[in-house]
Order: structure tokens, then sequence, then C-alpha cells
């Protein structure tokens, strides 16, 4: 069997993605997500001695909050399946991530089970983001070493 | 004779009984009249889903033999496998069953491999009665190949759902009235170099056709009922009979031709292309399948079960998928 | 139904571009002529939509809130903002903030109108929470 010619009918027979549908569902799902998400820093902000800049941690633990309880209910998921990215890159599709890591593996203990396992799919996000950080943060101080720009 | 592929079985072996159980969500098959055991709990009350996996086959595994009118201790050999890692569930389920037993592993297509193994064991007169089959468990297969089960990760349209469901049978000497094994066609690893594990259907299709080819050009003139593949889907077998069609490989099969995958759940578009898994292919060919065989409604079947031999880590590296096909050709008289 | 979006798309568009005045209030301690100094450079910028000051003694707090599509370089228009005001008014100690929890409370303030100690408590705190860090 040649490989080449059969995956060239593989591409042919493929089912088509609805691209345009799934761009509008992501778009939808993210930016309903984004809005609770400036709804709760409003609340924050109205009720409490929170500012703009110091509201955004209780907002990002509540919206983890409102993650974790949705994946508990096997809600998550079926948004996940609907909206794609819309639902995977704010900040709840981390916390849908570890969450559901750590409950899959309870079976194993708490330690090498949940502890050893719960950042086994957010775990890239978190090294990759320190590392491009640091080499980000690197750039700029030669850049304001040699004095191109300030802080 | 380089690479015989196809054994013809003199002694016709029949299958004198078989049991079949399923979880919850497969309540939503249109061949759920067939199933002996239908579980609300897709854990079947055990700890965890491993526990749990391993309690299906037990169970399933005694039905058969009671089915049977036998006992465990009548039973020679107990050939079984899953998708887990190590084959564990069986292995306990094994330990239960107390029978002399001997794990197999063809991925999805373990159901068919270990009938043919039992065959030939049957064939050589050496044994009297072999427990064969496979099971799967939507949850434990999850978690050994893909994502958390709760992880929001969105599934594209070729991806398949996993059976949680087991279908066990006895192999004996010939009985009337019971369908036998005529023919079977081991099947040899065919990779195209797909290396999409959320397209399983596509990378087997062209294993499945390679073993059909194979036992047609050894059994010409033979007529079938229909052929049935284990677990294509619907976009796999969109794929294999594009494959018979441009090869034009007996092409009357291209209209009797049906896939275990496409048909378990129906036409839900939440399972998207369809079932996998290895209790896809053994609940629907022991459960509904052989009973239409049992009441002579159907005179030759060839069941071609599909596997892909990927893991985790394979794919992770980079690799492809290969994949295999076993055929057992089941008549009736 | 396409008539439909497309015209309610324009609309939309035309009216998150509406040009809104500057809307000042303030409380004022006494001076009629600092305040419409500070009205005048208030007026003179395009990207501040709102803006609110408190005139204590020697002390100017003003919070400005930035139009939205120039909240991207909201710390560069308050910082060239705060230079603007120190140079019309060099004599007094100006706090310049763009934090919306701050424009709010100073609104709180002006609505108050209270007496002098609790107007000077009250920008204290002001001052202190816009300086917190989490």
């Amino acid at each position: 069997m040649d490989a080449k010619a059969y995956q060239q009918t593989v591409e042919q027979l493929a089912p088509k993605r609805p691209v345009l549908r799934n761009c509008l569902a992501a778009f939808l799902t993210g930016g309903i997500i984004c809005g609770i998400g400036q709804i709760i820093s409003f609340i924050f902000m109205y009720f409490f001695p929170f500012t703009e800049r110091t509201s955004s941690n209780p907002t990002v633990a509540t919206m983890v909050f409102i993650a974790m309880v949705l994946t508990g209910l096997g809600i998550y998921k079926k948004i996940g399946q609907f909206g794609g990215a819309g639902s995977a890159v704010p900040v709840t599709g981390f916390g849908n991530a570890v969450i559901s890591a750590a409950i899959e593996h309870k079976s194993e203990g708490f330690i090498l089970g949940v502890g050893g396992n719960m950042f086994k799919l957010a775990g890239s996000v978190i090294v990759y983001g320190v590392f491009s950080a640091f080499v980000v943060a690197l750039i700029k101080t030669i850049l304001v070493q040699v004095g191109v720009i300030n802080w | 004779m380089k690479n015989a592929r196809t054994y013809q079985f003199a002694s016709k072996p029949s299958i004198v009984s078989t049991a079949v159980a399923v979880g919850p969500l497969e309540k939503q098959s249109p061949f759920l009249p067939h199933f002996d055991l239908v579980y609300d709990d897709e854990r079947f009350g055990q700890e965890t889903n491993e526990k749990g996996h391993a309690y299906l086959i037990e169970e399933t595994c005694k039905l058969a033999i009671m089915k049977g009118g036998f006992q465990t201790t009548d039973i020679d050999l107990l050939l079984a496998g899953d998708l887990v890692n190590q084959i564990t569930p069986t292995n306990f389920a094994a330990r239960e069953l107390a029978t002399p037993f001997m794990g197999m592993f063809s991925a999805c297509a373990t159901s068919i491999s270990t009938l043919i193994t039992a065959s030939f064991f049957l064939e050589s007169n050496l044994m009297e009665r072999v427990l064969f089959g496979s099971a799967s468990q939507h949850n434990s297969v999850e978690k050994q190949f893909r994502y958390p089960i709760e992880y929001g990760a969105q599934k594209p349209p070729t991806g398949q759902w996993t059976v949680t469901g087991g279908g066990f049978g006895i192999l004996s000497h010939f009985q009337r009235d019971k369908p036998y094994v005529h023919s079977a066609t081991i099947g040899k690893v065919v990779d195209c170099e797909l290396k999409d594990p959320l397209d399983m259907g596509s990378a087997m299709a062209p294993a499945a056709f390679d073993t059909i080819q194979y036992h047609l050009s050894q059994n010409k003139g033979t007529s079938y009922d229909f052929v049935m593949t284990g677990d294509l889907g619907k976009n796999g077998s969109a794929l294999l009979q594009e494959l018979i069609r441009t090869s034009g490989v007996s092409s009357y099969l291209v209209d009797q031709y049906r896939d275990a995958g496409a048909e378990f759940y129906g036409n839900n578009d939440k399972f998207l292309s369809g079932a996998s898994g290895a209790g896809c292919s053994a609940t629907v060919y022991f459960g509904p399948i052989y009973a239409e065989l049992l009441k002579k409604q159907w005179k030759k079947i060839l069941f071609v079960a599909t596997g892909a031999l990927l893991s985790p880590l394979s794919f992770q590296q980079g690799e492809s998928i290969p994949c295999i096909a076993h055929a057992v050709e089941l008549s009736m008289d | 139904m396409k008539k439909f979006w497309s015209i309610s798309c324009v609309l939309l568009l035309i009216g998150g571009c509406s040009a809104r005045p500057q809307v000042t209030s303030y409380h004022v301690e006494d001076n009629q002529q600092e305040i419409e100094k500070l009205e005048t450079v208030m007026a003179n910028q395009e990207k501040i939509s709102e803006g609110s000051a408190v005139f204590f003694n020697d002390e100017l707090v003003v919070t400005i809130q930035v139009k939205p599509l120039s909240k991207f370089s909201k710390e560069k228009i308050t910082k060239s903002f705060k230079k603007e005001v120190e140079s019309i008014f060099p004599d007094h100690k100006v706090f310049v903030s763009s934090d919306l929890k701050i424009s709010w409370e100073l609104n709180k303030i002006i609505e108050d109108q209270a007496d002098k100690k609790k107007v000077k408590k009250e920008l204290d705190e002001l001052q202190a929470l816009a300086k917190e860090e989490t």
C-alpha cells in the first residue's frame, strides 16, 4: 500500500471541519467567560476595597473556583467540546486541566497520584510561561543597559 | 508456503455459548436487546475504574461459562485481553476465574485474535473448551491513552468513543445448530505513516483492506452475507469502501459491508465517528450477530476486527500508528 | 437578515466611537480660578473621557478615566497628564490615578462634602489604597 497515495485519499475523504462555525463558537465562549470575569472584577471593586490593579487576584481565584465546580460536575467538558480554544485559553481552561488531572489520579493516592500527576497537562504551561518571562526580562534588561529603552 | 495467513478449520470448532455485558452509556445502542448484562454504574460498583474493568471481564466470563452449562473447571484455557497497561484488568479477572490463562494483546482486534488462536487449539484436538474474548472500559482506556475524563479538550469529528463492555465466548468441538469457525486469516502489521491518534479509523482502514483482500483471494467463490469490521467508525469505513472500490476487489462486498463501531451508538453525533475499543467488536460480534447466526438469519459472515498498535509514548515520540486486522469466517449450516 | 446585521454592526461601531465630552466634578475649599485652570487642561485631553478632582490646602488629587480604545497606553497617558498638571500647579502636591476604583472613591468623597479633618483622612486613605500592590 502506497503510504503517500493513501494519505491523499484520507485527506480527500476527511470530514470537513466547520472552521467558521468553530471560530465563532470559540469567540462567543471565550468572550462570555471573559465577560463573566469582568463582572466578577467589578463586583470585587464595588463591594470590597479592591482597586483595578488588586482586583485581578480574587477575580482569577473566583474564576478557577467556578472552573473547579463545573469540571467536577462534568459540565466543563461540554463547554469545551462546543467552544474549543474559547474555553481552553482563559484561566478557567488552565483550572480545568489541573482539576481534571487531580480528579483522575485520586485512585493512586494523594501524594503520588494527585500530587504527582496534577500538573500533567498544565505543567508545560507553567514551565514555558516562566521560561519565556525569563527570556523577555533578560532581553529587556540588556536593552535598558545598552540604553535603547527605559524601564 | 511463505507467510501462509489463511487457514481452514476442518474440524469446524463451534462457538457454543457467548455472553456480553455493557455499561450505562451503551443503553443508547440499537443492539441493546442482545446484551446479556447491562450495568448502571460504569465502575460496576468497584472503587476504581480499573477494578471495575476487571469485574466486568470476570462477570462476563462467568456468564458465558454458565450459559454453556459448564463449570469454571471445565475451561481448558482462557484467552483474553484488553487495552490497559500490561492488560492488568484481564490478569486480575483471570486470578478470580482461576482457569489456565494466556493474556493476549491485539488492541481492538483482540476479540478475533483470541478466537483464531482458540480455533487452532481446538483444531489440534489438544483442548476441549477455550474461553476467548476481550473487553474495554471507557474511563480506564481514556486515562491510559488520552486525557483525563473531565478535561475540556475539543474532540474532532474523526474521534471515537471507547465502549464500556465485554464480549466472551466458549469455543468447543463442532456442534450442530451452533455457528462454527470455518476459516481465518491472521493479520500483518500495516502502517501508512498516519500519526493522528484522534483519527484511528483512517490508520486502521488499510490493515482491514489488506486482510480482507488476502482472505478473499484464498477463498475465491465464497459468498458472504456481509463483512463486518470491528471499529473503523464512520470515517474509517468510508475509507475502506474507497480502497475496495478503487482496487476492484470483489466489488459486491461494498454493499454488504458493515462496521460495528459505526453502528454501535446509532446515528448519535455525540459519539462523533462511532464506537471503538476492544469491547466494541467483542460485544457486537458475540452479542447481536451471534444471536442472528443462531437463528439462521445468516449463513456466512466475515468478521474483521481492527486494532491500532500504538501507545501514548510512541505517539509522543513522533511515531506513526501501525495497525492490524484479523479475520474470522463464521458459518451456520 | 444579512441587511439587518450589517446595519446594526455599523450603528454599533459608530456608537462606540462617539467622542464624549469631559465631565468634571470637583470639591473645592475655595479658589474658583484653580478649578477653571484644571478644567481647561482636562478639556484639551482627547484621550480622557472623565475626570474628577479634589483640592485640599496644597494637595491636589485627580482621577481620570481613559477612553476604552486608548486603554493600552493608560500608563503613558497618566504620566503625561500628571506632568501637565504639575506644570500648571507647581506649588501643589499632585496625585493622579487612572484606576476605576480610585475614581469611584473620589466621587464619593466629592459627594460627601465633609469637613476638613474627614476629607484629609479620606484623601490619605485613598492614596494608600492606590499604592497597594496585592
